[in-house]
């Protein structure tokens, strides 16, 4: 089975240490979540997967049983892993039509714009729209169609809902829910949402203070409120 | 002279002014980097072409063959500084940049003067090129006319290249965000040193063009690197369309000044920097990153 291997992946952001000994695997056809507080290492975790330059980082990384670790960010990308930032970033100036013709890979069979539009329908209506017209939800839906346009095996989705109308929350849920089916892929989020993850994610992962502390079934973690109190809120201190 | 000999020999003058600001402007807009070199690899492909032309009156060809090996030559120039130097210093600040790119300039003018010696050159245009034609009852030289020709040419082009291509698109998205472009696959150390080559050999070709009409000597690139510069800002930092339109403004300027007004001759673009400065101290087109060219 295809898999998302990552092992004792430890990284800093010069002497800041962000993240040690992590340890998670992602397989294709299921969701994982990353949760954990805010500065936890959930974003650090993701940029060191796709190996930014901005963080070094010791440890392994293998997709599909290679390994990526040493591979320049775009290499990674082209390997099939593709990574959705929290900002979102869509390139302003381009039309949505030319943010989605960016990422095509040759991994991709010539029909992945039409099987990207089918199921994410929201993008089709934008494609001529420059990115500085968008909304966030719609930047949120064209910025998940673009990662999908290089046939990823594995999406990792950095904090999705962030900034994101209530109403806009619930449909990327379901759209996000989708994906593993239709595009034969494992999906990874990282999230602040308890219930978007809990809700979406096989399994999930809690991140604390750069290191995985417990993993298990979203249906373990809602039965366990002692990890949710220790881990993920701030108890009674608000 | 009459208005259209003036006007035409404004945008003549533009021309070469056009293609080191739009270099310049262009690996600013992708790269972010202000090339203090760029006036010396002006300077190289000014060289080179009194090396391949010599004394001889050249054929049309041999000149197309010679101002084409001018940019090229450049362009490998340009690409192995940008390999060598430029490229590890990306993510250092501004001032470190432009004292490194002043050192290659500096470097790059000395390896000139030790190959080609600070004495001047001149070469001849192709004979065909000498001459004038009369348009409108106005004698026009002919090597303006080609000048003008050339600069609509790479005008057009960029613009194509820039809006219309793939290869521009990149671009434009590394231009605007380095790491998403990584992220989606593109490999932007190759786009951005194919900018500074592309960068580079505009520069080479402008020298290229104007050695038939200056003498040229290894010390050339200062008074042009100093007007691109003023372009740019005109035009607006990131801004290629911007280059043109202040390329052709400062150079119509000049010829106006030189026609009807001499004793602002050498002034004009100093003036149209002041008044943009105050009037709009981005640039007439500039966003600071390279959108739309």
């Amino acid at each position: 089975m295809t898999e998302l291997v990552v092992t004792s992946l430890s990284a800093s952001y010069g002497l800041a240490v962000a993240l040690t000994d992590v340890s998670i695997t992602l397989r294709k056809g299921e969701t994982v979540g990353l949760l954990g507080r805010n500065g936890a290492g959930k974003t650090t975790l993701l940029k060191a997967i796709i190996n930014s330059t901005e963080l070094s980082s010791t440890g392994e990384v293998t997709a599909g049983g290679k390994s990526i670790r040493k591979a320049s960010t775009f290499k990674v990308a082209r390997s099939g892993v593709a990574w959705v930032p929290d900002n979102r970033r869509i390139v302003a100036a381009l039309s949505v039509a030319e943010n989605l013709d960016l990422a095509k890979s040759k991994r991709a069979s010539k029909d992945q714009l039409d099987r990207v539009l089918a199921n994410i329908p929201l993008v089709e209506t934008l494609l001529k729209r420059r990115g500085f017209e968008l909304s966030g939800g719609e930047q949120q839906a064209v910025t998940i169609a673009r990662a999908l346009m290089g046939a990823p095996d594995f999406l990792l989705l950095d904090e999705p809902t962030e900034g994101l109308a209530p109403l806009i929350v619930e449909q990327l849920q379901a759209s996000i829910a989708r994906l593993p089916d239709l595009f034969d892929l494992g999906v990874l989020i990282t999230e602040q949402n308890f219930c978007f993850v809990t809700e979406l994610a096989d399994r999930v992962y809690i991140l604390e203070t750069g290191q995985a502390v417990w993993n298990g079934t979203s249906d373990e973690l809602i039965g366990r409120p002692d990890l949710i109190d220790r881990h993920l809120s701030v108890g009674e201190k608000l | 002279m009459t208005l259209l000999s003036t006007l035409i020999s404004g945008v003549a003058y533009g021309v070469p002014l056009f293609l080191v600001a739009s270099g310049l402007t262009l690996i600013y807009g992708v790269i972010g980097v202000l090339n203090f070199a760029h006036g010396s690899f002006f300077v190289v492909g000014a060289l080179l072409v009194t090396t391949i032309i010599g004394s001889t009156v050249p054929t049309v060809p041999t000149f197309i063959i010679a101002v084409l090996a001018g940019a090229a030559v450049v362009a490998a120039v340009g690409m192995l500084t940008e390999t060598t130097v430029v490229r590890h210093l990306y993510r250092r600040d501004h001032i470190t940049m432009l004292l490194a790119t002043f050192a290659i300039l500096l470097i790059v003018e000395g390896a000139a003067e030790g190959i080609w010696g600070n004495s001047s050159r001149a070469i001849n245009k192709p004979e065909i090129l000498s001459g004038s034609t009369q348009i409108l009852g106005t004698t026009i030289p002919l090597y303006d006319i080609l000048l003008v020709f050339v600069g609509a040419v790479v005008a057009i082009g960029l613009f194509l290249l820039i809006n219309k291509s793939t290869f521009g698109r990149s671009v434009r998205a590394i231009a605007q965000d380095q790491v998403m472009g990584e992220a989606v696959g593109l490999n932007t150390k190759r786009v951005m040193l194919l900018v500074f080559g592309l960068g580079s050999a505009l520069a080479g070709l402008a020298g290229a063009l104007i050695a038939p009409n200056v003498s040229v000597s290894p010390s050339l690139g200062h008074a042009f690197i100093l007007q691109s510069f003023a372009i740019v800002i005109i035009g607006g930092l990131g801004s290629v369309t911007g280059s043109l339109v202040a390329a052709l403004l400062v150079g119509v300027s000049e010829a106006f000044a030189v026609a009807y007004a001499t004793y602002l001759t050498g002034f004009t673009f100093y003036i149209l920097v002041a008044v943009i400065l105050l009037v709009r101290p981005r640039g007439l087109l500039g966003s600071a990153k390279l959108g739309r060219a």
